[in-house]
């Protein structure tokens, strides 16, 4: 399968802490891909792809395009296919020669980088980028969030080499959506034959997500197959924008399990009630026993046998995250993953009426 | 530090000390000191490992004091590795500890009249010569070991391992750190081997009873320090790049553009480059509990050393340098960070110069005595050096001789010294310094980028290739001069974009003194230093054709940029016409 087809290869997504993030900088020392915008300065990936500002920028004192330093961010052209590399100040005369447009970079002039491209091709393409040395703290939680393509090599290496505190801290591991138990990591067998992985961070650090998923009950009626309308209280999943600007491309993601069965990826009963944008301060709801629960297909089957009563009195897991895009920036940011218990039970055996506990297990 | 000691290890029944009042070398000191004493003093035709030759141990102007960093050491002599004059300094505890003891200079002079092997002991009250054969062939750590349980644990040592007791063109000068290990060493040049000739195995140092260096004024000198300090916690590289993650940080980098020797200067990238990284280095470190910031001396607040652990915790050898991770590591092909650690250890041990021992596996590697990538080999090649061997007295002697006898025409050496860790073809200006140094091919003779502070040689176009020799000739005066102050060269980073810190130094070396030394002045301690060492070796027979990188760095095109060296051979002749 060709690196470039991104969206085919196993995704993986680790909500860890703060602290934990770090555990992943190695990895960008060797470099990861990413898909992006080309045919733009070097200046602007920077900026708009990679969201460095320009106190960052500041400090990215050595740019490597495919092997060559750059002296100028607005003249040299990201393409697709580029391999860039950032550093910050380095020591030594080599250190200083390697600076961009420093005052010894005369001395690299048979290796300078010197933009051969006449007319920039704006478009799409993956851009393979390495950080080092300080800038790993300052763009890794970024990059990482909006998830990075490595080599399964790479993260086998990577994974084998984590600690029992790394694997204890991940508060959660998805691939593709499912749970992953930390033991599955070290011997990576679901890794087998493929070349690449698709990494991302679910929760890095001190970033804030702008949106905020929570799960809540609401009063409502259920219609019994005798026709009676028992009161049913429902689960509905919230994902509100919690910034000041609108929220675009949200692609919600959900898994739900039920006790004793599988866990399952729920996440295209989204699109039967799509929210691609979410504007400052509004929120989206989906209801969880009508939209996410029919496409757990064993639980569906039960209630389509024995209707509403199949869902009581187990307890599912519903675990819930989103990505998305604040309007204005192209970067794909995603939220934490949330996760709750949900169990549904006849609180009043003379009326029938349904009422649920909601267990947040977020903590 | 107002006088010189002078040990004669050819006197008339048995080494004689004296001390002299510094006479006409007063106001120098470190790469200053040894320059001069050697110039004036050494026949440059007289052979390195002869009566004629001398041994200059010289701590920096400022060592001694209060002031940060300045804990740095020189040693000279004629280089048995370069027939040239040589100055190779070091880190460790010493140079504080003898500038304390007042002595601006220990001359080790004449050759002993027999095989005996001597320790020589100096405190506050003078200076004791002994035979001790019991130390022959001992390694540094058991040497040091040895003298720790004799004369305690105040004590400082400068020695020399078994490399330079079989006078090895490779052996090194070992200096004890802050916590009395021989990790920090005088390494380039075989000055190791000299030490050797004059029977001297140790030199144990005492400074109990004695007071600090105080300054001629002590208010200006105290707040000079402060903004020298400040200047260098407060920038990028000296403040946080080289604490967190040592020299060792340009790995990747270097890799990046190609500039990174691979495989005996084959090629300019090397696969397993990430696996030795500062990076990855300071994170193994962190795991097995080691410290990855640390400094090689009291004193100094850049602490770009550190410690290196084994997979079970325990102390293996000091956080090997760049030039050390690369000589051993993606020069022969190496990706496993234990084993260039072991072998970190193994040269300190043996008392070798990490970057020789390095370039000469490459070399060996390379003539086919072991495959490049072979860990175990590589190891087995230090241990046939420490136990002298035939083979092992081969590769003891360097690249260059290596070379020889394998018939291997790839050697990168210039004046019979191997190049450090940044291909002089993707880096051409550094291979102006290379080829011009007169120490051989030396990436600290330039390392001082001082330029724009010091005006040496007025303004320079960089643009123009020219440049590129103008560049390099302010460098090498601008080092010279700081090699002199004692200073470690790290600080010159801090120096190049801030001014003000420049500045603070001046202040330092103008207050504790009472001189009123300006850029000017400096600059020209650097041309004076240079003038003398280029003068000793043009007498000991070097003409332009030693100014040259070899001629296969011309001709051999080299990945992945495919590009040779072009510097032309009229423009390296002017690198000292000012
Ligand atoms: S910066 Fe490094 S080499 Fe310089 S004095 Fe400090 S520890 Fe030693």
């Amino acid at each position: 399968m060709d690196i470039k087809n991104i969206e085919l290869w196993p995704r993986i997504t680790f909500d860890v802490d703060g602290p934990l993030v770090s555990h992943f900088f190695l990895l960008l020392q060797q470099g990861v891909t990413i898909r992006s915008r080309t045919g733009c300065s070097v200046a602007a990936f920077l900026r708009e792809e990679i969201g460095a500002d320009s106190e960052t920028i500041e400090k990215i004192q050595s740019v490597i395009l495919d092997g060559s330093p750059v002296d100028d961010l607005e003249s040299a052209v990201i393409k697709d296919g580029s391999v860039l590399a950032l550093s910050a100040a380095m020591p030594g005369l080599v250190g200083a020669t390697l600076r961009r447009g420093g005052t010894y970079s005369s001395f690299r002039n048979a290796i300078t980088y010197h933009e051969t491209q006449e007319e920039c091709i704006k478009g799409e393409g993956l851009v393979h980028i390495k950080v080092f040395n300080l800038l790993m703290a300052e763009l890794g939680p970024g990059l990482l969030q909006r998830g990075v393509v490595i080599s399964s090599e790479d993260f086998i290496r990577f994974a084998t080499g984590q600690s029992q505190d790394f694997r204890q801290g991940c508060r959660r591991i998805t691939l593709d959506g499912k749970p992953l138990a930390s033991g599955e990591l070290p011997d990576s067998a679901w890794l087998s034959g493929k070349g690449h992985i698709f990494l991302s961070l679910s929760s890095t650090g001190e970033r804030k997500s702008c949106l905020d998923i929570s799960l809540q009950s609401a009063a409502s009626h259920i219609r019994a197959s005798d026709g009676r309308e028992i009161p049913f209280t429902k689960a509905v999943l919230t994902i509100r924008n919690m910034c000041d600007s609108e929220v675009v491309d949200i692609l919600p993601h959900a898994t739900l399990g039920q006790e004793g069965g599988t866990v399952q990826d729920v996440s295209s009963s989204f699109s039967q009630s799509a929210h691609s944008s979410i504007p400052p301060g509004g929120a989206a709801d989906w209801d969880v026993y009508d939209l996410l629960i029919p496409a757990h297909s064993g639980t569906a089957s039960k209630i389509h046998m024995f209707g509403y009563r199949a869902a009581l009195n187990w307890r599912f897991e519903l675990a819930a995250w989103a990505e998305y895009r604040p309007s204005g920036s192209s970067i794909t940011a995603q939220t934490p993953v949330s996760r709750w218990a949900l169990r549904w039970s006849v609180e009043n055996p003379a009326t029938a009426d349904v009422g649920l506990t909601i267990e947040d297990l977020k903590d | 530090m107002d006088k010189i000691l002078r040990i004669d290890m050819g006197a008339d029944g048995g080494p004689k000390a004296s001390t002299a009042p510094l006479g006409q070398y007063a106001g120098f000191g470190g790469r200053a000191m040894t320059s001069a004493i050697v110039s004036k003093e050494v026949p440059p035709l007289s052979h390195p490992m002869g009566a004629e030759n001398k041994l200059v141990i010289a701590p920096g102007l400022l060592s001694g004091t209060a002031s940060a960093m300045s804990g740095r050491i020189s040693v000279g002599g004629k280089s048995p590795l370069t027939g040239g004059i040589k100055e190779a300094n070091s880190g460790g505890q010493p140079s504080q500890v003898l500038a304390r003891l007042g002595y601006a200079a220990i001359v080790l002079e004449g050759k002993p009249k027999n095989n005996d092997l001597y320790k020589v002991f100096i405190n506050k009250d003078g200076v004791k010569i002994s035979v001790d054969n019991s130390l022959k062939m001992l390694p540094n750590y058991d040497l040091i070991a040895k003298m720790k349980a004799e004369y305690g644990d105040k004590i400082s040592c400068i020695s020399i391992g078994p490399a330079g007791e079989m006078k090895m063109a490779s052996a090194t000068v070992a200096f004890t750190d802050m916590e009395l290990r021989p990790t920090r060493h005088a390494g380039r040049g075989g000055l190791g081997a000299v030490m050797g000739s004059k029977g001297v195995k140790v030199i144990v140092l005492d400074d109990t009873g004695m007071p600090m260096r105080s300054p001629k004024d002590p208010e200006k000198f105290k707040d000079a320090n402060k903004r020298f300090v400040d200047g260098l916690k407060s920038h990028a590289v000296t403040g946080q790049g080289l604490p967190a993650y040592g020299t060792n940080v340009l790995t990747n980098i270097l890799n990046e553009v190609g500039g990174y020797p691979t495989y005996n200067f084959k090629q300019g990238r090397f696969d397993g480059a990430a696996k030795i990284s500062g990076e990855t280095q300071a994170e193994t470190e962190k795991t097995r509990g080691a410290n990855p910031t640390h400094g090689c001396h009291r004193g100094c607040v850049i602490q770009c050393s550190g410690t290196y652990n084994d997979k079970d915790g325990h102390f293996l050898t000091k956080q090997p340098e760049y030039e050390t991770v690369w000589a051993h590591g993606g020069n022969c092909g190496i990706s496993d960070l234990d084993k260039i650690a072991m072998m970190d250890f193994l040269d300190d041990n043996y008392g070798i110069d990490t970057i020789e021992m390095g370039a000469t596996i490459a070399v060996a590697m390379e003539a086919g005595i072991a495959k490049f990538g072979d860990a175990d080999a590589a190891v087995q090649m230090i241990h046939e050096v420490g136990k002298g061997t035939h083979l092992g007295r081969i590769l003891g002697s360097g690249a260059a001789v290596t070379g020889k006898a394998y018939g291997v025409e790839r050697v990168p050496v210039v004046k019979g010294q191997a190049m450090p860790a940044y291909d002089p073809r993707a880096v051409q200006g550094i291979g102006v310094t290379y080829a011009t140094s007169p120490m051989g091919a030396d990436h600290t003779a330039g390392y001082a980028v001082a330029q724009n502070v010091l005006k040496v040689g007025g303004d320079v176009n960089a643009l123009k290739p020219e440049g590129q020799v103008e560049l390099s000739r302010n460098l090498q005066i601008a080092t010279a001069a700081i090699d002199s102050t004692g200073m470690c060269l790290f600080i010159a980073f801090a120096v190049l974009d801030q001014p003000d810190t420049f500045q603070a130094l001046l202040d330092l070396l103008n207050s504790f003194y009472g001189m009123n030394l300006t850029g000017d002045g400096v600059t020209d301690l650097g041309k004076k230093v240079l003038s003398l060492e280029r003068d000793f070796n043009a007498k000991a027979g070097f003409t332009a054709a030693q100014d040259r990188l070899p001629e296969y760095f011309k001709s051999e095109k080299f990945a992945p940029h495919n590009v040779t060296f072009g510097v032309k051979d009229e423009d390296l002749d002017k690198v000292f016409n000012w």
